[in-house]
């Protein structure tokens, strides 16, 4: 079935800003959490996201668009490879963003429970922080420096592998 | 309002780690403690051993390499990542075999449980002691799933006598005694048994496994062999065992796949090199890709054999070698809970070299 043609049932998300964003039902079922609630019939018109912001939201709702146009992998066995080529460099542009906003996309990606984005997401991070010291990954990701390992613990990590470190 | 943000939660961090190659892992485990808990927390290294990222282990000149099964497979034969690191072990050091990510080595002094991805070495006492010399013992070595635990078992060819150490426990216990054993070779681990060919006068040999979690024996039937001279072997392929039955004549290999239930398939035969030397064979198995590919040894080389094209291509780098094995990457530690302390085990230091003598 062709995605414009079931009459289009609009949804509309909130923003944690109260921005509102008008989306094609198709879209939003992208969403594990949202397509639970429309089925469970608890979603009213306005779908209320508190953790989320605009800028965010916005990214999100890009990516549903264009996953929920393209053909699904099961919807039929012959898919022609250059739309599956085409998402592919989609997600690779959308996934040209700072840190900030790739880690907001992923927390929020986790709560709406939209699995292709966080694979998306994880792969972006894991690529960024390959081969990269631990002192580097810190900054990248800005992490607490309250929990760093002790003196010792750190000596024992580098000792266990200190090849690795080469 | 400062740009804070937040942390991500810890089953997102679960999932990036398990995206990183091992050599970023050992790194990541000093970002901070929250990591460094993720790491090395035993579900952690569960996940990260399903990847089954394959891996061959082989040494040559005395250094011991390994490189990634796939890469060997897939743009064969030229580009390949291999890790040195030499290691010295003494001229009677035989490698018994791997299991997941653990290798087993014997040694004239007692047995190395070692892992080759982090390079931590577990030594553990022989089963026997004096005056059973190493060389006169069959060892197997393998993991148990239902106790989640790794076990060698050693069979005294002399008195057919058997120990089964476990990692876990880190003791040797006394099993029921091998049928008999004419064991010429260590065996071979698949899925939970070890499997030996025992050598009985003017027969063919019997494979008989042993069963880590019942500790019993079985003996398995032959396939029905073409009639002439051949030499055996057991091998796995594609997670069952098969059997490997050269013919210097015909000079080819013929490959016997287990079929469940005791029933034999014979699935291919691979004739020799043109080039062959004359008492070289197909002896051991390593993988099979999904596109078709088998990597295995012939002689004290490492070739593929292409299954569309019926090709054999050997590993350039990969010839003059002994001790090849395959194994699974992974971070799995060769030292058990258990009397640890009381075994002395320690770990191995890569020295690049400086010949110092580093005991594994």
């Amino acid at each position: 079935m062709s995605t414009s043609s079931s009459s289009s049932k609009k949804i509309v998300l909130k923003s944690a800003d109260n921005e509102t964003f008008e989306i094609d039902e198709i879209v939003a079922l992208e969403s594990q959490a949202i397509k639970n609630m429309i089925e469970d019939e608890c979603a009213d018109n306005v779908i209320p996201l508190g953790n989320i912001d605009s800028k965010t939201l916005s990214k999100i709702i890009e990516y549903c668009k264009k996953h929920a146009e393209s053909p699904k992998k099961d919807d039929n066995a012959d898919i022609d490879e250059k739309a599956v080529e085409d998402l592919k460099s989609f997600d690779a542009e959308f996934a040209k963003v700072d840190m900030p906003l790739i880690q907001d996309i992923l927390m929020a990606a986790n709560f709406l429970n939209i699995d292709n984005l966080i694979g998306l997401m994880c792969r972006t991070i894991a690529d960024r922080i390959k081969g990269k010291t631990p002192e580097e990954i810190r900054k990248i990701l800005n992490i607490n420096k309250n929990d760093l390992l002790s003196p010792e613990q750190e000596a024992k990590a580098r000792e266990e592998n200190s090849w690795a470190f080469d | 309002m400062d740009v804070q943000v937040p942390a991500l939660l810890p089953e997102i961090i679960f999932h990036i780690l398990l995206l990183l190659p091992v050599h970023s892992l050992f790194r990541c485990k000093s970002v901070c403690r929250e990591w460094y808990k993720l790491i090395t927390n035993e579900t952690f290294v569960k996940a990260h051993l399903a990847k089954k990222n394959k891996c061959l282990f082989y040494k040559r000149k005395n250094v011991l390499n390994t490189c990634c099964v796939n890469e060997l497979l897939l743009d064969n034969p030229m580009s390949k990542t291999s890790i040195h690191y030499p290691l010295i072990v003494d001229d009677f050091a035989r490698l018994v075999g791997s299991a997941n990510g653990l290798l087993c080595i014997v040694q004239l002094e007692g047995i190395s449980i070692y892992n080759p991805t982090t390079r931590i070495c577990n030594r553990v006492y022989g089963g026997f002691v004096a005056p059973v010399r190493h060389y006169q013992v069959a060892y197997g070595f393998g993991y148990e799933s239902y106790t989640d635990d790794y076990k060698v078992v050693a069979v005294c060819k002399s008195n057919n006598k058997v120990k089964v150490y476990s990692l876990k426990t880190g003791i040797w216990k006394k099993v029921s005694d091998f049928p008999d054993a004419n064991l010429l070779q260590d065996g071979l681990f698949l899925d939970g048994c070890i499997y030996w060919l025992d050598y009985l006068p003017n027969n063919l040999p019997n494979i008989v496994s042993f069963d880590l979690l019942k500790e019993t024996y079985t003996q398995v039937t032959h396939p029905r062999y073409d009639e002439g001279e051949k030499r055996l072997d057991l091998g796995v392929l594609g997670d069952r065992l098969c059997v490997l039955s050269s013919y210097a004549e015909k000079a080819l290999t013929d490959i016997w796949v287990m079929d469940g239930n005791d029933s034999w398939r014979n699935s291919l035969f691979i004739m020799y090199p043109q080039d062959h030397d004359g008492w070289s064979r197909f002896c051991q198995t390593y993988c099979m890709s999904n596109y078709g590919k088998i990597l295995l040894r012939f002689g004290y080389r490492v070739c593929i054999y292409d299954l569309n094209n019926s090709s054999l291509t050997f590993v350039n780098e990969i010839d003059d070698c002994q001790w090849v094995s395959s194994f699974d990457e992974s971070l799995i530690s060769p030292i058990g809970p258990g009397l640890r302390y009381r075994l002395r085990s320690w770990k191995v230091k890569s020295q690049m070299g400086d010949g110092s003598s580093i005991a594994i």
